[in-house]
């Protein structure tokens, strides 16, 4: 079996497996119901009510796929090294990088079905709504929104493998969901320490900047519902930035699970 | 009576003490003037980062809801501000926002404010032509600023979207002098091209307040000279033989009017402040100046 081939068959097996997780399901109905709930609410508004309809949507999507994006990404491998299912796989000649590329596959291969079947539900709701002709916003422009919110939750996804590598689920949990709140206020974070008058503290700041990663450039949602346009250079340098940045953390995910010792 | 019996029992008690309370808690929400406690906007706008707008939502959601509520109609909406700020403050593009506070803070007689938000949404968000278009409004109707409402009307008239009338009421702004003829024909020009339903509304019954004005003034008038001609007021407003009175008093509006035989008084139960008209300033009075007058210099 050479590395392509048995990348997808680990990826295929990954994305069976995350199907038949009944928290997808759960976050599944949760986002969809946001969705509907933000036509309800869009009729108790003053002015169109397409503004609300598309934020709330997006935002249930949004919230709904990094919520899969984490749960899943953490299960990955960490609970497949706790019930020892990881090992008979392991043992076969495929490198370890290939099982966790395979595994990371199989999770954004999850959720970006289960973001397509919601934001199938959202531009139904948005189109039903829309009062500027058939769609209320420029296409191109709706797609590019979509697009960098799945950069972002395949950002997250790969910071949930990369600590499932070497930790539980638990901590793994912890950590993704920590970091993906931070990567929001990066530049906020760099900003007010940067004020500081202490050296450390400004140094620490500058650090946190470039580890982390920087989520909010990749958000075009306030953009969208404005009218402003997405589709620019600055949101293809977004995109590439943000894809730059998995590359960065699934080396590092591959590169510790390749060092690591198991039992 | 066993576990099977005690599940199903605890269930229903505990549900209908959950309604009974959940009933006592909306009750409260709906008998409250303010709007309740609410974040900081600009710790709520740090906090809700990328999805902010989605929380600006949410509190546009409750700012409408709060001056749907009775109590706090009643009561002048107290929190109005507070909202708006907070609503603008987590999102300041959110253009609607900044239009409807501004028309909801004006209706509420609280000009200052209203033109406050306005301009802070003119700042933010520039190419939107009802917000200078609704300062202007202010300004023409609640301030008798004549030259400056034309101006924001001339500014609105040349962002895009705007109305193809909006120049042509620019104009005739400028040239008002201020009596109610011309602010209901204003007004008239206003509801036949405003699609916004919360507008429209507001014109219309700004535009019935006129016409309530206008009658009043008429019926007042005549009511004096039916004093001088006969000794005393009329007993009822028939009485003055006037066409336009007797025309207007069947309507809806006409039915808000209340006479007062004894003091001679008219007022609208609809009406609940009689407006303030400006006058057009007259034209000096020009006298003849003596011809030495005129060679003397002044102290």
């Amino acid at each position: 079996m050479n590395t392509t081939s048995a990348l997808f068959a680990l990826a295929r097996v990954a994305l069976v497996e995350a199907l038949r997780e009944r928290i997808l399901y759960g976050l599944l109905a949760f986002a969809i119901g946001l969705i509907l709930l933000s036509a309800v609410l869009s009729n108790v508004t003053l002015g169109w009510p397409v503004r609300i309809v598309t934020d709330l949507s997006l935002s249930a999507i949004s919230l709904g796929g990094a919520a899969m994006a984490i749960l899943l990404g953490v299960r990955s491998v960490a609970s497949e090294i706790e019930r020892r299912i990881a090992y008979p796989v392991l043992a076969r000649p495929i490198a370890r990088w290939t099982y966790v590329v395979g595994r990371y596959l199989g999770v954004v291969g999850t959720v970006f079905f289960n973001v397509l079947l919601m934001a199938v539900a959202a531009t139904i709701m948005i189109a039903a709504y829309s009062h500027e002709g058939p769609f209320q916003y420029a296409f191109f422009d709706y797609l590019a929104t979509l697009g960098l919110m799945s950069v972002r939750l395949a950002i997250l996804a790969g910071l949930a493998v990369l600590f499932s590598t070497f930790t539980s689920s638990t901590v793994a949990f912890i950590a993704s969901t920590g970091l993906g709140i931070a990567g929001h206020f990066t530049a906020d974070l760099r900003h007010f320490l940067g004020k500081s008058e202490l050296e450390l503290t400004r140094a620490v700041g500058e650090l946190l900047y470039w580890a982390l990663p920087d989520l909010s450039t990749l958000e075009a949602l306030p953009r969208l519902i404005h009218g402003e346009p997405i589709l620019s250079t600055q949101a293809l340098v977004a995109a590439t930035y943000g894809l730059f940045y998995l590359g960065v953390v699934l080396v590092l995910a591959c590169w510790r699970f390749e060092g690591r010792d198991l039992p | 009576m066993g576990t099977r019996w005690l599940y199903p029992l605890l269930l229903v008690a505990l549900a209908m003490g959950t309604h009974f309370l959940h009933r006592q808690a909306v009750v409260g929400v709906a008998e409250r003037e303010t709007a309740g406690p609410l974040p900081n906007a600009r710790v709520l706008r740090f906090l809700s980062s990328s999805h902010h707008t989605s929380a600006a939502d949410l509190y546009w959601l409750k700012l409408v809801q709060y001056v749907g509520t009775e109590v706090a109609l009643r009561a002048g909406w107290p929190d109005l501000e507070a909202l708006a700020d907070l609503v603008v403050t987590l999102d300041p593009k959110y253009g609607y926002a900044y239009q409807a506070s501004g028309i909801l803070l004006s209706t509420a007689g609280r000009i200052d404010a209203s033109n406050e938000i306005l301009e802070r949404g003119m700042a933010n968000v520039p190419s939107r032509w009802q917000l200078p278009f609704y300062a202007g409004f202010n300004r023409w109707y609640h301030q008798r600023q004549f030259r400056e409402a034309g101006e924001l009307l001339l500014r609105a008239s040349r962002l895009p979207g705007r109305p193809d009338w909006l120049a042509a009421l620019a104009s005739r702004l400028f040239a008002s002098s201020g009596s109610i003829d011309d602010g209901i024909a204003l007004l008239d020009l206003m509801i036949a091209n405003t699609e916004d339903p919360l507008l429209r509304d507001d014109f219309i019954r700004r535009r019935e307040d006129l016409v309530l004005e206008k009658m009043l003034r008429r019926i007042e008038d005549r009511a004096a000279a039916f004093r001088a001609a006969h000794g005393r007021w009329p007993q009822r407003l028939e009485e003055l033989g006037d066409r336009e009175i007797r025309a207007f008093l069947p309507t809806p509006l006409g039915q808000t009017l209340r006479w007062d035989p004894e003091i001679g008084e008219v007022r609208s139960l609809f009406l609940r402040d009689r407006l303030v008209v400006h006058e057009a300033p007259t034209e000096p009075e020009i006298r003849e100046i003596p011809p030495d007058a005129a060679t003397k210099e002044s102290p």
